[in-house]
C-alpha cells in the first residue's frame, strides 16, 4: 500500500516561494482504483510525480509497501519504478526511434526480462489492446489513439504493482478515450494493480472506487 | 510582419543553432584570415623586392662572367648603373682558438652591394667595412656553433680572419638558403686569399646592377641574351622574382583556402541539417501563421531572412576571428617568409568572406526550409493534417543552385578554375562517400546488432533513428575532419620518411668534397683506422654538353621543337663520374652495362645516361654526346640508360662513364664515410680541416637537424588548417547535440520514468556516440588513405607506407573527442529530474 505524510513542495519562483503541496496526507490499499481530481495549477500533477519518486519532496515521505521513497537515490529509485510501477502520460510519450512491439519491451528489458517469453508477452499484450496487426510501426505510423494503447500494453507488460495514470485520455477524442478507459479498468482488474489516476474528467473520477480532491495544493475532504 | 517575425523567432533560435553558427565562423575565419595573409605577403614582397635582391638586376652562373659580359657591365657602370657581386662558395670555417670547424656558405661581396635595403649589424655599422682585407661577418649562429666571439679570428681556407662582428638581419636570403649552414660574408680579395674556390669546388658567381627602368631592364635582357645562354648564365630582375615568391606563396595560400571552404561547406551541411530539425518543430508555428492569413512566401521569408540573420552573425563572428588570425600567421611562418610581413586590415576580402558565409548559409538552409512553405494552415488543427505536395520546380532549383554553389566557391577558391572543379568534385565524392557510408553504417549496425546484446546497447544503436536525428550531419562532420587531418598527417609522414637521411651506424654520417686528387690517400688516412674501411672516394669530373647527337649548342635553336634537347639538361654544369658496378639504387634499363656494352669507335668513350636526363636530351642508346671537360672535348656514345632511385642517400650521376676513360682529366673527389659519433666526428673535422684547409665537410646528421626544422615550419602551417577542418567537425558535433537536445532531454526523463538507472543511461549515450566514432573513423580514415596514397605514389611518386601507429592515434584522438563532447553536451540528460516527462511545453 501506498501511504503518504506531510508531503509538501515548495517551489521557488522569482526568488519567492511558491507552496504547490501543502502537508498532503493520504492511504491507497492494494489494488485500490484512485481518481485525482482539481482544477489546473492545484497540484494534481506534482503529487502524482512525488508519488512515483521522479521528484524531491520539500519534507513529508511516500511509503510503499514499507519502503520509504526519499530515503533511496535517484538510481534506486528508479530501479524501484522499473520493479513496481506503470505509467500512462497525457501524451503518450512513446520512444519514436522504437516500433510498437519494442516500445513495449522496453520495461521487460529493464528488468531483464527481454527475452523470447518477454516478447511473446509485449505481442500478447498489444494483441489486447487491439493492435496485433501493428507491432512494426513506428509511433510516427500510428494515430494518437493507437500510440495511447501502445503506451497502456507499456504500462501493464511488467506486471507493475501501481500503475499511474497522468490524465491518459487528454489528448484523445471522446469514444477513444472510452476505449482506453475501459482496457485500463479491466487491466487492472486482471492484474489486481493499483491504480491512481490524475483527470480533469469527473466523469473518468466517477468510475474510481474513491475520488480524491485537490485544490490551491491541500486535499478537500 | 516578416521582419517582426523573423527577429524573434531568431532570438529563440539563436542558443540551439549556436554551434552550427560557429561553424561557419570558423570557414569565414579560414577564408578572411587566409587571404588577407596572402595579400599582406604579395604586398611585402613587392615592396620589398629591390631590398630582396639587393638590386635590379642579377646575371648569375657557375662560373665567373666572360670578357664580352664583363665588358657589357663595366660600360653599364659609366652610364650610371652600379654594379657588384658576390660570389658563394662553401667551406669549413675553424675557430683558430676552440679549433671547432663547422661548413660556412661563404659569401664574398664586391663594389657596394647591396644597393637596396639595410644590413643589420652588431656592432651597428661594421658591414661598411667588409671591403676591408682581413676582416669577416659571420651569422649569430656561428658563433655559437664554434664559441667564438667577434675580435676571435676564424681560420678559412689558407687564411685567417678577424670576426669584425655578427650579421642580425641581410634581407636577401630566404630561410632555405640558410640551412646549409651559417654564413660568412667577406671581401672578394679575401676569398681569394683565403683560396678555397679551386678546381670543380661549388662556387656561384653573381653580378648585380642597379636599374630602376624596366626598359633598361628589358633592353639589357633582349640584347645580350644569346652571350648569356651561350656562357649559361641566368637572368633575373628583382621584379620578376618577387613576383614568382609572391606566386608560390599564393599558391600555396589558394590550396590553403580550400580547406577553409571545407570547412565553411561543412558548416553549411550542418546548418542544413539543424534547419530542417527546427523546421519539424516550428511546424505548428507555421500553420497557425497560415491560419492567420500569411502566404506561403511570407512563412518562407521569415524563416530564411532568419537562416540569413544567423548566417550573417556567424560570419561576421568569423570575420573577426580571420582578423585575429592573419596577425598570427606571419609569427606561425617566420622561418619560410623572406621579408617581414605588416599585417593589415583589409575590408573587400572581410566584405567577400563574410558574403560568402551568408551565402553559404543561405544556399544550405533553402532545400529544408521549402518544407515551411507546403504546411496547410489545417495543421494548427490537427497534427496529422497532410502536407501539400512540393514544388519539384523549386526543389531542383534550390539543389541546382546548391551544386552551383559549391563548384563557384571552389573555382573562385582554387589556384585555377580545372582545380576548382577537381575540389569541388572531390569534395563532392568524399561527402557522398560519407553520407552514403553514415546511412548505411548506421543501419548495418542495427540489423546485424544480434537480439541478445544488452538492451542497452540496442537502445543506443536505436537512438540514432530518433525523430530529427543528425546521424549523417555527425559522421559526415567527423568523416571529414579525420579525413583532412588523415590526408595532412600521411602524406607528411610519407614525404618526411623520404626526406629521412638514415642515421643508423650503417651509413655515412660525413660528407667531404673539393678534396683533389693528390689529397684522397691524405684525407683517408685521417679517419681512425676502425671506421677506414668504410670511406668510399667518388670522382668528379666538371664536364659541360657541347654537341647532341651531332648537333653542335649553338646549332640547337634551329631543330625543330620536339626534337630539340631541354634547355635545362644541355646548360647544366655534370659532375660526372665513372663506376665498375651499378650502384644499389640503380638499374639497367637499356643497352648493357661494360664490358659488355657495344663497342665503340676510337677516340670515342662509352657512357650511360641516367633514362629521365636522356627523355630530356632526345637522345638513347648509340647515340653520342660531346662534352667539354677542363677545356678538352670527349666524344662519348651512350651504351646504356639507367633507372636511379634518387630518394637513396647515395652519390648517384646522371652520366656514368666506363672506368679510365676519364683518366688524366681535372678531377675532384667526393669521399662519404662514417666518422662515428657527433664528437668524433667534429674532433675528425678538425684533424681534416687543419691538414686540408681546402676540403670542405657537410655532417650529415647536421643536415637532417637543419631538414627537420624547415619541415616542422611547413608543417605547422598546415597542420594549423587541418585543425581548423576538425574542430569544424567536432563543432557540427556540438551543433547537432544542441539541435536535438530537446529530443534527448525527453528520451532521457522517459526513460528515467521507466526505471531506467544511470549506468545504463551511460552506456545508451555511450553506445550512441562510440557508434558515430567508429563509423566516422572507419570512413574518414579509409577515404584518407586512398587520396594520400594517390598522392604520395602518383604525385610525389614515393613509396607509400600506412603508418599504423599515426592513424591509430588519429582514429583514438577522434573517438575519445567525439565521445568527451557526446559527454559535455549530455551531462544534464543525467541530472535533469524525470518528472520533466509529465510536464508538458518545458
Amino acid at each position: 500500500m501506498i501511504s503518504v505524510r506531510g508531503l509538501e513542495k515548495v517551489y521557488v519562483s522569482g526568488g519567492r516561494p511558491l507552496p504547490v503541496l501543502r502537508g498532503i496526507d493520504l492511504d491507497i490499499a492494494d489494488g485500490e482504483m484512485v481518481a485525482v481530481v482539481g482544477p489546473s495549477g492545484s497540484g494534481k500533477t506534482t503529487l502524482l510525480g512525488l508519488l512515483a519518486g521522479l521528484d524531491q519532496p520539500t519534507s513529508g515521505s511516500v511509503r510503499v509497501d514499507g519502503t520509504e521513497l526519499f530515503e533511496l537515490d535517484e538510481d534506486a529509485r528508479a530501479r524501484f519504478r522499473a520493479r513496481n510501477v506503470g505509467f500512462v502520460f497525457q501524451s503518450f510519450h512513446l520512444l519514436p526511434a522504437l516500433t510498437a512491439l519494442d516500445n513495449v519491451r522496453v520495461p521487460l528489458e529493464l528488468l531483464g526480462e527481454g527475452g523470447a517469453q518477454g516478447e511473446a508477452r509485449a505481442r500478447a499484450l498489444l494483441e489486447r489492446v487491439g493492435l496485433g496487426e501493428r507491432t512494426d510501426h513506428y509511433p510516427s505510423q500510428l494515430s494518437g489513439g493507437e500510440q495511447q494503447r501502445v503506451a497502456v500494453a507499456r504500462a501493464f507488460v511488467g506486471r507493475p504493482r501501481i500503475l499511474f495514470a497522468d490524465e491518459p485520455t487528454g489528448n484523445l477524442d471522446r469514444a477513444t478515450g472510452e476505449r482506453i478507459v475501459t482496457l485500463l479498468e479491466e487491466l487492472n482488474r486482471e492484474a489486481e494493480t493499483t491504480l491512481v489516476l490524475v483527470t480533469h474528467d469527473l466523469d473518468l473520477a466517477a468510475r474510481a472506487a474513491r475520488t480524491i480532491r485537490l485544490a490551491d495544493g491541500a486535499l478537500v475532504r | 510582419m516578416i521582419r517582426f517575425l523573423s527577429t524573434r523567432e531568431a532570438r529563440s533560435a539563436l542558443p540551439r543553432m549556436g554551434p552550427y553558427m560557429l561553424s561557419i565562423s570558423l570557414g569565414v575565419a579560414a577564408l578572411v584570415s587566409i587571404h588577407s595573409f596572402r595579400q599582406d605577403v604579395a604586398r611585402s614582397v613587392t615592396d620589398e623586392a629591390q631590398v630582396l635582391m639587393g638590386a635590379d638586376v642579377r646575371l648569375s652562373g657557375g662560373s665567373p662572367l666572360g670578357d664580352t659580359l664583363r665588358r657589357a657591365v663595366d660600360s653599364l657602370r659609366t652610364a650610371g648603373h652600379p654594379s657588384g657581386s658576390v660570389t658563394s662558395a662553401v667551406s669549413m670555417a675553424r675557430n683558430v682558438t676552440t679549433d671547432d670547424v663547422r661548413l660556412v656558405q661563404l659569401r664574398a661581396v664586391e663594389g657596394g652591394w647591396p644597393f637596396y635595403g639595410r644590413v643589420d649589424t652588431r656592432p651597428e655599422g661594421v658591414w661598411s667595412r667588409i671591403a676591408e682585407p682581413g676582416g669577416v661577418l659571420v651569422d649569430e649562429a656561428l658563433l655559437t656553433q664554434i664559441g667564438a666571439e667577434p675580435g676571435d679570428s676564424l681560420a678559412i681556407g689558407s687564411g685567417t680572419f678577424a670576426i669584425l662582428g655578427v650579421v642580425r638581419e641581410i634581407p636577401t636570403e630566404v630561410g632555405l638558403q640558410t640551412a646549409v649552414g651559417p654564413r660568412v660574408w667577406m671581401s672578394a680579395s679575401d676569398l681569394e686569399a683565403a683560396d678555397v674556390v679551386g678546381f670543380g669546388s661549388l662556387a656561384r658567381y653573381a653580378t648585380y646592377v642597379v636599374m630602376p627602368d624596366a626598359s633598361d631592364r628589358s633592353a639589357l635582357e633582349a640584347d645580350w641574351s644569346d652571350e648569356m645562354s651561350a656562357a649559361s648564365v641566368e637572368f633575373a630582375t628583382a621584379v620578376r622574382e618577387a613576383r614568382d615568391l609572391t606566386e608560390a606563396v599564393g599558391f600555396l595560400g589558394r590550396y590553403l583556402s580550400l580547406v577553409g571552404l571545407a570547412a565553411l561547406l561543412l558548416g553549411g551541411v550542418g546548418v542544413g541539417s539543424a534547419i530542417r530539425v527546427f523546421v519539424n518543430e516550428r511546424l505548428r508555428s507555421v500553420a497557425m501563421l497560415r491560419c492567420l492569413g500569411a502566404s506561403q512566401n511570407q512563412v518562407f521569408a521569415v524563416y530564411l531572412l532568419q537562416a540569413a540573420a544567423l548566417g550573417t552573425l556567424g560570419a561576421i563572428v568569423g570575420a573577426i576571428g580571420g582578423v585575429a588570425l592573419q596577425q598570427a600567421l606571419p609569427h606561425l611562418l617566420s622561418n619560410l617568409l623572406p621579408v617581414a610581413i605588416e599585417p593589415r586590415v583589409a575590408p573587400a576580402t572581410i566584405a567577400a568572406g563574410i558574403g560568402v558565409g551568408v551565402w553559404v548559409t543561405a544556399v544550405f538552409a533553402l532545400l529544408p526550409l521549402l518544407a515551411v512553405r507546403q504546411v496547410p494552415p489545417l495543421r494548427a488543427l490537427r497534427v496529422d493534417a497532410v502536407s501539400a505536395g512540393g514544388s519539384r520546380f523549386l526543389r531542383a532549383a534550390a539543389v541546382a543552385l546548391l551544386a552551383l554553389s559549391i563548384v563557384g566557391t571552389s573555382v573562385v577558391e582554387a589556384p585555377s578554375a580545372m582545380d576548382g572543379v577537381i575540389f569541388a568534385v572531390a569534395l563532392v565524392v568524399v561527402v557522398g562517400v560519407l553520407w552514403v557510408a553514415a546511412l548505411a553504417g548506421v543501419r548495418i549496425a542495427r540489423s546485424i546488432l544480434p537480439d541478445q546484446a544488452p538492451w542497452s546497447v540496442r537502445q543506443g544503436v536505436s537512438s540514432l533513428f530518433r525523430p530529427g536525428n543528425q546521424t549523417v550531419a555527425v559522421v559526415l562532420a567527423l568523416g571529414f575532419g579525420t579525413f583532412v587531418l588523415g590526408v595532412v598527417g600521411s602524406v607528411q609522414a610519407n614525404l618526411a620518411a623520404s626526406l629521412a637521411i638514415d642515421a643508423s651506424e650503417a651509413r655515412a654520417n660525413l660528407l667531404l668534397f673539393d678534396v683533389q686528387t693528390d689529397q684522397v690517400a691524405g684525407v683517408e688516412a685521417l679517419f681512425p683506422d676502425s671506421v677506414r674501411a668504410t670511406v668510399e672516394a667518388t670522382a668528379l669530373v666538371p664536364s659541360r654538353i657541347v654537341a647532341v647527337a651531332g648537333v653542335e649548342r649553338s646549332a640547337m635553336d634551329s631543330l625543330r621543337w620536339d626534337d630539340r634537347p631541354a634547355p635545362w639538361a644541355v646548360a647544366r654544369e655534370y659532375r660526372n663520374s665513372w663506376r665498375d658496378e651499378l650502384g644499389p639504387g640503380e638499374e639497367l634499363v637499356a643497352g648493357a652495362w661494360w664490358p659488355d656494352a657495344p663497342g665503340v669507335d676510337d677516340g670515342v668513350v662509352r657512357v650511360s645516361l641516367e633514362e629521365e636526363v636522356a627523355a630530356d636530351l632526345r637522345v638513347g642508346v648509340g647515340d653520342r654526346l660531346a662534352w667539354e671537360v677542363g677545356g678538352i672535348r670527349i666524344e662519348s656514345e651512350i651504351t646504356s640508360l639507367r633507372r636511379v632511385d634518387w630518394t637513396r642517400f647515395e652519390t648517384n650521376f646522371f652520366a656514368l662513364f666506363e672506368p679510365g676513360s676519364l683518366d688524366g682529366l681535372p678531377t675532384t673527389w667526393v669521399l662519404l664515410g662514417r666518422g662515428g659519433e657527433i664528437e668524433a666526428r667534429s674532433e675528425l673535422q678538425g684533424r681534416i680541416v687543419r691538414a686540408f684547409p681546402n676540403v670542405s665537410m657537410v655532417d650529415l646528421g647536421r643536415i637532417q637537424d637543419a631538414v627537420d626544422r624547415i619541415l616542422a615550419s611547413v608543417d605547422r602551417a598546415i597542420r594549423f588548417l587541418a585543425v581548423f577542418a576538425a574542430v569544424a567537425g567536432l563543432l557540427v558535433l556540438a551543433g547537432a547535440l544542441a539541435v536535438t537536445r530537446g529530443e534527448r532531454l525527453r528520451e532521457a526523463a522517459l526513460l528515467r520514468t521507466l526505471g531506467t538507472d544511470r549506468s545504463r543511461l551511460l552506456t545508451i549515450l555511450g553506445v550512441e556516440y562510440s557508434l558515430l566514432g567508429v563509423l566516422s573513423v572507419l570512413v574518414g580514415l579509409g577515404l584518407a588513405t586512398t587520396a594520400s596514397w594517390l598522392v604520395v605514389t602518383r604525385l610525389f611518386e614515393l613509396e607509400f607506407a600506412f603508418g599504423f601507429g599515426r592513424q591509430a592515434l588519429l582514429a583514438g584522438g577522434v573517438l575519445v573527442l567525439t565521445l568527451g563532447t557526446g559527454w559535455l553536451g549530455s551531462r544534464d540528460l543525467l541530472s535533469n529530474p524525470p518528472l520533466r516527462v509529465l510536464r508538458e511545453g518545458e
